[in-house]
């Protein structure tokens, strides 16, 4: 809660940046392109004791295009905001041991599996998102941009699925009946929230007039699902680092 | 560099951060081990009951046995594996998890069928998935059906969202056992489970292996002293309009049938789904001829046919199997098939 109050509060200094530069001129906007590559999970910030062994990843590739554009505010001081188209995955295989897990059939409330799992867990991830991000950049020289504040994303397109496999299930928990499982599937591409919203921080050099790469961490403070799921019972989160080029657009 | 070295402290701060591996939190008896001789049919740990079910041959039932009990890891168990037990009193173990936070109690229950004559009157309904079964006439539960597997799957818990219950809908008496094949839910098509068939039989449910391998779930028969001769009853059976193949396809030219049949085949080990129609072990069958739909209650007497060159041993057991789909073992047949059974009896000579 306080994470998102401070965002708030930080978003709130932002706009009023904005609005005091614009009174003051209206010709200090940069505005660029960039494509890039998006690395990293869907994680917990701290991996829960059920979880025991990630066994492999990978990140999957996950591009971004995007539009950036950068007002200044004072010197030194500018105001960024932009649309990223960002796909955001992974693949992941992991060993884990008494996992909670609820799945609701589809035909109503009242039906679904409960229990844990023991075994192997394999899932693929890779959702496209459109993000907004807000931040204010400090550039203190002529090469380094440092970047902080938030970003918003509208979730374009799901999917979250996998299969486990080689373990068992205890109906109902720990002490209910054990099932064993060879293989089974899951889809939870249709649970994941219709958005994100987290930090944005960044570190930017410029390679001459024109070119510039950057580093942007994505720390998603939403849940990826709605507590109201209980399939996978860990607060995951989108954690990303984003590896940009940007190519600074010609006046018009 | 710099951003390669960011990358890599991103991953490393996921991967590193494994914690402590939690203490076990299960608190299973998973085998209980008796020599065979003992035996008239192997022991049945009744997982989802949690009960043991003893099948013994008088001797042992007079003298007491000592078994061998292996529990989860770390876990531990009260009265000790290797205590002698003497049946006359209740008998239950308590197991306690390696976390110490779980405890759970098993009941040893020693099954006997003393009557071969059922006529579905008294059911029982299991807590808490509330599915029913039926007692045998002398009050012994030896009765078991797809219902346990069905529950993992998490169905709604009342008896009619299950394919076997009872019903009012009997030839004698107020009861019988009403047999219906349902149609899969989300749980068990991530598994490939597209409907289930309705069955009862003279046995037990295996949970473990309901997922991995259905038909040996289904573990039939119960210990017989005599020579059986015919098997009898009455049925009735609707097929469902549509059969369907194991990936859910219409299969037009298909209608559903339902399977009624009795195997005589030497213990103490079970058949299953997967072996009742092969298996050396069998002596003798009696097999319902007419699969087709009967309005009314249609009366059976079937002979027991022995096979040529079989021996009956003295661990002899005997399985009755009741299906409103009669591929159901391989998940083709059709939803809404419905077998209602009743006043199953075997004759002896």
């Amino acid at each position: 809660m306080n994470k998102i109050f401070l965002l708030t509060a930080f978003l709130f200094f932002v706009v009023d940046s904005i609005n005091a530069q614009d009174q003051k001129q209206d010709d200090g906007s940069i505005h660029r392109v960039s494509i890039g590559l998006n690395l990293g999970a869907i994680t917990p910030t701290s991996l829960p004791n059920t979880i025991r062994r990630i066994d492999a990843y990978n990140p999957l590739l996950c591009p971004s295009i995007g539009y950036s554009a950068l007002f200044a505010a004072k010197p030194h001081w500018w105001i960024g905001t932009g649309l990223k188209l960002d796909y955001k995955g992974m693949w992941v295989k992991d060993s884990v041991a008494y996992f909670h897990t609820m799945i609701q059939g589809n035909n109503g409330a009242a039906s679904g599996f409960e229990g844990s799992f023991t075994g192997t867990n394999t899932t693929t991830v890779r959702n496209v998102y459109l993000t907004l991000p807000l931040y204010a950049q400090w550039t203190p020289g002529k090469k380094w941009s440092f970047q902080l504040g938030g970003y918003f994303a509208f979730l374009l397109r799901p999917k979250f699925e996998g299969h486990v496999s080689n373990g068992y299930i205890r109906n109902g928990g720990p002490l209910g009946e054990k099932v064993s499982v060879d293989y089974a599937e899951f889809d939870f591409s249709n649970k994941i929230r219709r958005f994100d919203y987290g930090l944005h921080a960044g570190i930017e050099k410029s390679l001459g007039s024109k070119w510039s790469v950057s580093v942007q961490w994505q720390w998603g403070l939403c849940r990826l699902f709605p507590t109201s799921f209980t399939g996978v019972d860990i607060p995951l989160k989108n954690m990303y680092v984003n590896m940009g080029l940007s190519y600074r657009l010609p006046k018009i | 560099m710099k951003q390669f070295i960011l990358v890599i402290s991103l991953v490393c701060s996921l991967t590193s951060c494994i914690k402590k591996a939690p203490l076990n939190p299960e608190a299973d008896i998973e085998t209980f081990t008796i020599d065979k001789t003992f035996l008239t049919g192997d022991v049945v740990i009744d997982q989802a009951n949690r009960k043991i079910l003893l099948y013994l041959q008088p001797e042992a039932y007079k003298n007491g046995i000592v078994p061998k009990i292996v529990v989860s890891n770390g876990a531990t168990i009260s009265p000790a594996s290797g205590d002698s037990l003497k049946f006359g009193l209740p008998i239950s173990y308590t197991v306690t998890s390696q976390s110490g936070i779980n405890r759970k109690s098993y009941d040893v229950v020693v099954v006997m069928v003393g009557s071969w004559t059922f006529n579905f009157e008294w059911w029982g309904l299991n807590d808490p998935n509330k599915y029913e079964f039926p007692y045998g006439d002398d009050g012994s539960q030896v009765w078991s059906s797809g219902n346990p597997g069905i529950a993992i799957t998490g169905v709604d818990k009342r008896p009619d969202a299950y394919p076997m219950r009872s019903t009012t809908d009997g030839y004698l008496g107020t009861k019988a056992a009403e047999i219906v094949t349902l149609p899969g839910n989300d749980v068990s098509k991530m598994i490939g489970i597209k409907i289930f068939p309705g069955s009862l039989f003279l046995g037990n449910f295996n949970s473990s292996s309901a997922m991995t391998n259905p038909p040996a779930a289904t573990e039939f028969g119960q210990p017989i002293v005599g020579h059986p001769i015919r098997f009898t009853g009455y049925y009735k059976y609707a097929p469902g309009p549509l059969f369907q193949d194991s990936d859910g396809n219409t299969v037009n030219s298909m209608t559903d049938r339902c399977a009624v049949y009795a195997i005589l085949f030497n213990g103490p080990q079970r058949l299953n789904g997967s072996n009742i129609q092969t298996s050396n072990t069998i002596v003798a069958r009696a097999v319902l001829p007419d699969q087709s739909a009967k309005g009314d209650f249609t009366r059976f007497d079937i002979p027991f046919d022995y096979t040529a060159g079989a021996l009956p041993g003295n661990q002899l057991m005997l399985a009755i199997v009741a299906s409103s789909s009669a591929e159901g073992a391989a998940y083709r047949g059709a939803i809404g098939s419905r077998l209602v059974v009743d006043s199953l009896r075997i004759i002896m000579q």
